[in-house]
């Protein structure tokens, strides 16, 4: 029982830190999201500025 | 024509640098969206830096290695303000700075995709921690069969027969198709790990089926006397010498045993006692290749952890080495300065005080990294009297000290720091040479390469035990002189620190003896 437990804590703590590196990778993903967003709307600032009379 | 678009052109120029008032209040909207979609993103961040010290603190005393790559990443995150950068970034798209913005963004993936490298090599340093724990625990399951085995060759020889010496024969070969299978799975999982690494390193370190090639199986034993060749030594043997490889390897010389001894069980079912020794033998032997393959994982494995740790140490003492030549130079001239204020040395030796605790901080590191290895003796001792010195030194400049104990201190511990670091650099030279040097030529046992050889931690020991002395002559002068600018709790405090280092010498020496006789 108590081997069990130990593989048992040993799993959890391995879930952890990969939920950790997992949540770091969405936070990587929604930054890469906003920067293109952010850069598309940069460029159509830069064309709304060439086409205002 | 002309003259009437420059404005245009100057003000899209402008629009895409700095921003004008007319850019600001016209996509309004667009800019609260994707400030408000980046401000949730910090919050999502900012509740992630937490979890990296709280799983650190869960993890400390069960693995400490892991812990340390958390910590690590979330020294990293403060150094770089990663937070607050991410928080100008809101600021900069709120006012409608998209350009500026978008750098910055770019700015911040770089650091963020650099925080997941230290957290993914801190779970790839404990992955092969595991993988080495479970290649011993093979080893052990192999030694075991080859015990067994040969005592029912004994049996056999002696002339023993019946259904219960058959019936041994038939347990031990169960016991070895599980032990090949058990061994099939980790070879399986090994590669699918390989497989989920980038791809240049994933086609070197892979020994998947690709690699396979069809070369046909040696008879396993020399005098290639086979007259019942089993199944499992007809497959195509795995080429490589891949840690992938080398398990698929051993599985099928597992199962090469297991036909061999279930070959013999046939021929004492039929009462053929020197048929059944043949078989017995053979069954031996591909044990014996099996563990022998095994062992050779552990070998590269601990000789790649070496090479790690090594490069890993060296970096990070030639940092502190560099940092403290600074400190030191640095107090030496503010030591030498006469026309400088009380207020202005104060603040100097503040200023270097706090230099001194980022080095203290660094040698805590390094300690961990070769207290977590457990191979070396006097490195750790070494390092761990550079991080003591180290926080001696940054609270007497702290507190404004820069006087010439201060600077003794300082320059004791550059030298500690310049022969712990030559061992390194030699440690590394002589990995280079072995790994250069023909195969077999490396002696010692799987798994046992220390980080550093036993010469060059009983050199360090002898330095160590020369800055005792040397610190105890120097105490003695103190206590000897009439005017000793030391006080004598201080005295006191340093002489206790001094009979825990030579108690720590002592004990660091015994260790490496004990070593060496065993």
């Amino acid at each position: 029982m108590a081997k069990l437990r130990a593989v048992l804590d040993r799993m959890l703590e391995l879930e952890s830190i990969n939920e950790v590196i997992e949540r770091l990778r969405g936070v990587i993903r929604v930054q890469e999201q906003i920067r293109d967003d952010t850069l598309e709307r940069q460029r159509r600032r830069g064309r709304e500025a060439l086409e205002s009379p | 024509m002309r003259r009437c678009l420059l404005p245009v052109v100057a003000a899209v120029l402008a629009a895409s640098t700095w921003c004008p008032a007319w850019a600001v209040d016209a996509p309004r909207s667009d800019a609260t969206a994707l400030a408000t979609r980046e401000a949730e993103l910090l919050a999502r961040y900012q509740e992630l830096e937490r979890s990296f010290l709280r799983l650190a603190d869960v993890l400390a005393a069960t693995d400490p290695r892991r812990a340390a790559a958390l910590r690590a990443a979330f020294d990293r995150a403060r150094e770089e303000q990663l937070g607050d950068r991410v928080a100008a970034i809101v600021a900069m798209l709120e006012q409608g700075q998209f350009l500026k913005a978008g750098t910055s963004q770019q700015d911040a993936i770089g650091q963020f995709r650099s925080l997941l490298d230290l957290l993914e090599a801190g779970a790839g340093d404990q992955r092969a921690a595991d993988t080495a724990k479970q290649l011993k625990a093979f080893m052990g399951r192999i030694t075991k069969q080859i015990a067994k085995q040969r005592d029912i060759e004994g049996v056999t020889e002696a002339g023993g027969a019946g259904r219960d010496l058959t019936e041994r024969q038939r347990a031990a070969a169960d016991e070895t198709r599980t032990l090949g299978d058990d061994v099939q799975r980790f070879a399986e999982r090994l590669d699918e790990d390989a497989k989920g690494k980038p791809a240049a390193d994933s086609a070197e370190k892979s020994g998947s089926p690709g690699k396979e090639r069809g070369r046909e199986a040696e008879p396993s034993n020399p005098d290639g006397n086979d007259s019942a060749p089993a199944n499992a030594a007809e497959e195509p043997q795995v080429e490589g010498d891949n840690d992938t490889a080398r398990s698929r390897r051993t599985a099928q010389r597992l199962r090469a045993a297991e036909q061999r001894m279930r070959q013999a069980q046939e021929r004492l079912e039929n009462t053929d006692h020197g048929a059944a020794r043949g078989e017995q033998e053979r069954a031996v032997e591909e044990l014996e290749t099996a563990r022998a393959e095994l062992e050779q994982i552990l070998r590269q494995m601990r000789e790649e952890e070496v090479t790690r740790l090594l490069v890993q140490l060296e970096t990070r003492l030639r940092g502190m080495l560099k940092a403290e030549r600074g400190v030191l130079a640095d107090a030496e001239r503010l030591a030498a300065a006469t026309e400088q204020s009380d207020r202005e040395r104060q603040l100097e030796a503040a200023r270097l005080g706090r230099e001194q605790g980022a080095i203290t901080a660094e040698a805590a590191k390094a300690l961990v990294l070769v207290r977590d290895d457990g191979s070396a003796v006097a490195i750790p001792q070494a390092l761990e009297q550079v991080h003591d010195d180290s926080g001696q030194a940054a609270t007497r400049l702290a507190r404004g000290d820069a006087g010439r104990d201060t600077i003794s201190l300082l320059g004791e511990i550059v030298i500690g720091l310049e022969e712990m670091l030559a061992a390194v650099e030699r440690a590394r030279e002589d990995q280079q040479d072995a790994a250069a040097a023909p195969a077999g030529g490396r002696p010692g046992e799987a798994g046992e390469q220390p980080l550093v050889d036993k010469l060059a931690e009983l050199k360090m020991l002898r330095s160590l035990q020369a800055r005792v002395n040397a610190r105890t002559q120097r105490l003695a002068r103190l206590l000897d002189a009439d005017d000793s600018p030391v006080e004598g709790p201080d005295l006191r405090a340093a002489l206790t620190r001094l009979a825990d280092r030579q108690r720590q010498i002592e004990r660091a020496a015994r260790d490496i003896v004990e070593g060496l006789t065993e």
